[in-house]
């Protein structure tokens, strides 16, 4: 049971730990009825639409609002779980009391203080020299697992360890949405730190990803850009004069070559096929 | 001797072995005391005498024609069979008839006298060339035929298995061989009561192995080889047989040709085969209009479905978004012919994509397979099997399909359900075949021994009229209602992994005309096709191919990334000429227009802060493909599909590549709509703007430009009251939230006061005025009493405005913050 894993008193992102329980066990519900090709039973959104628990959307409508139901009814009135909702009832997270530490796991009240005077152990994260990280499911690691999901790509589970792997493009898009790096790095340095000598992989591993944020910004790539180019100047200026060109021009790169906005692209065609000269308008291929 | 055969010496009655003895003249017992000392059983001894190998063979020489061929079809099987379902064969072969008619491959066509061998015809086990007719040229083209559902279009006949009959001449002959001691009972037929060497029986029949060494030694000594010498193989490719390859290649480019015209692909339905709409197109490009209404979904017309899975297996056609497009296929039909054709052959052989068992005639499987559900390889193992039965048949005879079928049975007995599954006799039920499928008929269930017929059988059949038949490997009997095939010549070559030297024919010239029309002589190669397909237009298409030349197909070749000069490369090269001087002319006149103004969406773009590196990039043959042009020093295109290589060789490189999509928004600074970005630059207090990263976003550096001015200084871009006020028409507050999104930490409060200051963010009110203690401050009803009051009234001075606020100033502070508003731009009074 997924949610007896939970650490206690902690506050826990109700949507992060939906995504936990999806990847290590998106069956959970339905178990063994999915392996069989006509299930005894299953959970359809509306007639004759069955929801896959193998898809993220799906799922979220099932097995996710099963989640919730469980925490916001049953443990929250057995006092095993405190909750935050949003404005309009919907939950955002949850805390596991003392009460679910005793229902769950059968841990009286002096046993919990106890594991929560050990305090959180380092946790058991080993990262290859190609970036991939593999960290345990248990609890202690939990706001781990939520600070590399901002930064890495999810790559299944593998052994009972969830696997990530650090992309330029989970990178980038960490980085593009305004994440800051330092605590995955700094969380990073401290695995490094507490492993063993001889992991020296991991020291390098760390030192490249460091090296590559460095650089982040050196290069650029630009996708579904609109390019213009003419055969001359002349054109150019024709074009300046008898269309709507200058304001969407986004950058020139030369007399002749200049980037569109988006939009502009668009409309230029359409104000040139309304003056009769087509432009060559090159396939996507 | 050989251990096996003295078991089956072991299992036979004495009478029989005295019958044996007697039979055979064995010199040692042929004295009549000797008769009696048989009952001790000297078996060892007999075996050695019956199974003498010169004996055996003297005994094969002397037997009749029936007999003979009897035993050399158990000996060509493995020498052991049913012995109902050899009479089976026997019968629905034809086998049984001596003399003229002897050996009829097709009852319906009646053998040429001169193909007749009489040395050769004794051993039927070998397939002479008798019975059928030669192989002729007339292959019906696919058509109408071809697009039926072949599984329809050939309904087994029912199955009569022949009433054993004791003077019958099959059972006759079995008596024969039985009586001299050629063929053997199997251990589990129940004869006990019964004469053993009756030929009735339904039980297994076993050749020993010494009579099986004897008649192959006979066989040896009749028959000459009789297979087909290269040479000759060769030979029948060089002549007009490659119009049966051809005609596959053609379906095979009109398919991909379609798909390739169809700029969004032909579309799918959930289903994954072809919608409506796709389908009719199809049918119209390959298949005659009257097929339109009677295929209703792309699983109605198997070939059809056949010729789209196997280019999708060739790499010409794959599945994207739920529309099949078109790949390059100029590398696939420049290969020469017969290579081509050895690709589908193989591909259809040994890989999963096609499923006959979706078209078994008369069968019913229960769940059954989807219509692309890929075939078990238990289907791909059968297959194998089948194909070299079939390979075994006589090229250009025709062969009935009943008797191949019974015959089939005889050598592959487990076809389909290999024993490890379950119970032989309940292979058709779930559970106890691979495919976890009931088969069954439509009213019924099948017995074991019809079943064969049904199941395997169908499997056969629908192996021959469909893949075989589109391969162009097999001609069916049309006439007939398809119960019989023969072997296409060329299918020696298709199938075997002989590299010939085969020169192919000549493909015809290319004509261009001056009046834009070309003519592409017989016989055209696809390849020149598909060159043509891409600048021309496509007029008619039989034996020759008529094409012309538009401004229109240029312009759409060089919006495909052609130029002038290789379409008149690709022209002069087909036609082994120079082009007509006004073809050339046009040409270039049409590239030169479309030029003039060029657009491309959708573009992938590389910039990067150091020239050097896309100097590397662009220098390395390796990485050479993952660009398009330079634009720039630093700005390059990079192929729309390598996207992900080349961020993969920039990390290798160990840089992290920023990813900008371009905006959807345009004039962000007027609309307000901030798309999410990382921060670019840091904003300083004198309204510089530091860039964090050597390369900023284009696209907000380009927005940043409309409110700074380039600082020469330095080199960046800085804030100024003039670069403010240069566009009245963006609000300050979207500038203001600009810098906040798009700066580290924002703008700093100092530079916010000028920044509003400069953008008349006070409502223009920029003077700040130092007011003159002492004040009262009281409510606003004691104030109007008191100014009212004619004594206090008179000692009042003006009110400070409401809309104002006030704030205290150390008396010791205020030099420094008068100094300080009027550094930041406010005119203070004092």
């Amino acid at each position: 049971m997924l949610l007896a894993q939970a650490p206690l008193h902690q506050w826990i992102n109700f949507t992060a730990f939906a995504r936990f329980v999806y990847r290590l066990n998106p069956t959970f519900l339905q178990r063994r009825q999915r392996a069989f090709a006509s299930p005894h039973w299953w959970i359809e959104q509306e007639e004759g639409r069955p929801l896959q628990p193998t898809q993220w959307n799906d799922w979220l409508r099932a097995e996710g609002r099963y989640l919730a139901r469980l925490l916001q009814g049953p443990l929250y009135w057995w006092g095993a779980s405190d909750l935050a909702l949003s404005a309009d009832g919907r939950l955002l997270a949850f805390r596991l009391t003392s009460m679910a530490g005793f229902l769950l796991n059968g841990l009286s009240i002096i046993e919990q203080d106890r594991l929560l005077a050990n305090g959180p152990a380092e946790p058991a994260i080993e990262m290859s020299e190609q970036g991939e990280l593999s960290i345990l499911s248990s609890p202690e690691n939990w706001p781990v697992i939520e600070l590399i999901e901002r930064f890495a790509e999810v790559q299944g589970v593998q052994a009972g360890r969830l696997s990530y792997r650090l992309t330029p493009k989970s990178l980038g898009e960490a980085l593009h949405r305004g994440e800051v790096f330092a605590p995955l790095l700094d969380l990073l340095h401290r695995v490094v730190d507490a492993s063993s000598i001889e992991n020296s992989s991991m020291a390098s591993a760390l030192y490249q990803l460091e090296r590559r944020i460095a650089h982040y910004g050196r290069a650029r790539l630009y996708t579904d850009v609109t390019l213009l180019e003419v055969a001359d100047t002349l054109t150019m200026r024709e074009l300046g004069a008898t269309t709507s060109i200058e304001k969407q021009i986004a950058h020139r790169i030369h007399p002749t070559l200049v980037l569109l906005n988006k939009q502009g692209g668009e409309q230029l065609v359409e104000e040139l096929k309304r003056r009769g000269q087509t432009p060559l308008l090159h396939g996507d291929e | 001797m050989d251990v096996s055969d003295l078991y089956l010496l072991q299992n036979v009655p004495p009478y029989h072995l005295q019958a044996l003895v007697k039979a055979r003249h064995l010199p040692v017992f042929t004295n009549p005391a000797d008769a009696i000392s048989l009952s001790s059983l000297n078996l060892p001894e007999i075996g050695e005498a019956l199974f003498d190998p010169e004996a055996c063979q003297e005994v094969i020489r002397g037997l009749g024609e029936i007999e003979t061929r009897i035993l050399n079809e158990l000996v060509a099987c493995g020498g052991r069979a049913n012995s109902r379902d050899l009479a089976l064969y026997f019968t629905s072969a034809q086998l049984l008839n001596t003399g003229k008619d002897k050996h009829v491959g097709a009852q319906f066509i009646a053998p040429s006298p001169s193909e007749k061998s009489s040395d050769v015809s004794a051993f039927p086990g070998t397939e002479p060339h008798t019975g059928g007719t030669r192989y002729k040229r007339d292959t019906p083209t696919l058509g109408i035929g071809s697009l039926r559902p072949y599984a329809e279009a050939a309904p087994p006949s029912a199955l009569q298995y022949p009433t054993p009959h004791p003077h019958g001449v099959f059972e006759q002959a079995l008596h024969r061989l039985l009586m001299l001691g050629l063929l053997f009972w199997g251990k589990q037929t129940n004869f006990v009561g019964r004469d053993y060497a009756n030929g009735v029986y339904d039980g297994v029949l076993i050749v020993p192995q010494a009579v099986m060494d004897a008649a192959q030694a006979v066989l040896r000594s009749h028959v000459g080889a009789q297979f087909i010498a290269p040479s000759s193989q060769a030979d029948a490719l060089a002549a007009d047989y490659q119009e049966d390859l051809r005609s596959l290649q053609r379906s095979l480019y009109l398919y991909w040709s379609l798909v390739s015209s169809v700029r969004e692909g032909l579309s799918l339905v959930s289903s994954k085969l072809l919608s409506r709409p796709a389908l009719r197109q199809v049918i119209e490009q390959l298949g005659p209009p009257a097929d339109i209404e009677r295929i209703r979904t792309e699983a109605d017309g198997p070939h059809l479905l056949f010729m789209r899975l196997l280019l999708m297996k060739l790499g010409l056609l794959y599945e994207r978004n739920g529309a099949i497009l078109a790949a390059p296929a100029d590398a696939f039909f420049a290969l020469p012919l017969l290579e081509r054709a050895r690709r589908c052959y193989r591909l259809w052989l040994e890989t999963s994509f096609w499923n006959e068992l979706n078209y078994l005639p008369g069968v019913i499987l229960r769940p059954g397979p989807g219509p692309l559900d890929p075939a078990h390889p238990e289907v791909i193992h059968a297959r194998a099997m089948v194909m070299e039965r079939i390979l075994q048949a006589q090229s250009g005879e025709w062969h009935t399909l009943p008797a191949f079928i019974a015959r089939a049975k005889l050598y592959v007995p487990y076809l389909l359900f290999p024993r490890q599954y379950g119970a032989r006799a309940e292979r058709y039920s779930t559970g106890s075949n691979p495919y976890g499928w009931d088969f069954r008929l439509r009213h019924g269930w099948l017995t074991h021994r019809e079943g064969w017929h049904l199941v395997e059988g169908g499997f056969i059949r629908a192996m021959l009229s469909g893949p075989l038949r589109w391969l162009g490997l097999v001609e069916l009997h049309e006439e007939n209602d398809m119960d019989a095939f023969r072997l296409l010549p060329q299918s020696a070559l298709i199938t075997g992994e002989t590299a010939f030297d085969i020169e192919e024919l000549p493909w015809g010239k290319l004509v261009v005309q001056p009046n834009f029309e070309m003519l592409a002589l017989a016989p055209v190669s696809e390849a020149l096709l598909i060159r043509l397909d891409r600048f021309a237009e496509r007029t008619r298409l039989e034996q020759i191919a008529q094409y012309r030349l538009t401004k229109a197909s240029v312009t759409r070749a060089i919006q495909m990334g052609m130029h002038a000069e290789e379409i008149q490369q690709i022209l002069e090269q087909a036609g082994g000429g120079s082009l007509p001087q006004n073809v050339c002319y046009s040409l270039m006149e049409w590239e030169r227009q479309a030029r003039r103004i060029e657009l491309w969406p959708r573009m992938t773009l590389l910039e990067v802060d150091d020239a050097a590196l896309l100097d590397e990039l662009f220098a390395d043959a390796k990485t050479r493909p993952l660009f398009g042009r330079r634009l720039a020093p630093l700005l390059a295109e990079v192929v729309s599909d390598q996207l992900a290589n080349l961020q993969e060789l920039l990390w290798q490189r160990e840089y992290l590549p920023a990813l900008v999509v371009a905006p959807v928004y345009t004039q962000v600074l007027e609309s307000g709509r901030m798309p999410v970005h990382e921060p670019q630059w840091r904003l300083l207090g004198d309204g510089l703007l530091q860039p964090c990263y050597p390369v900023v976003n284009l696209y907000l550096a380009a927005e940043l430009e409309r409110i700074t001015t380039y600082d020469e200084a330095t080199g960046w871009r800085r804030i100024t009251p003039s670069s403010i006020q240069r566009s009245p028409d963006i609000p300050l507050e979207h500038i203001v939230r600009f810098l906040q999104q798009y700066c580290l930490d924002g703008v700093p409060p100092s530079f916010l006061i000028r920044l509003k200051l400069w953008g008349g963010g006070y409502d223009r009110q920029n003077v700040i005025s130092v007011e003159a203690a002492p004040m009262l401050r009281l409510s606003a009803q004691a104030l109007h009493d008191i100014q009212a009051d004619e004594e206090v009234g008179e000692l009042l001075e003006e009110e400070v405005p409401s809309e104002n606020r006030l704030v205290r100033v150390p008396q010791d502070r205020l030099a420094r913050i008068v100094e300080l508003l009027r550094e930041r731009g406010f005119v203070v009074e004092d």
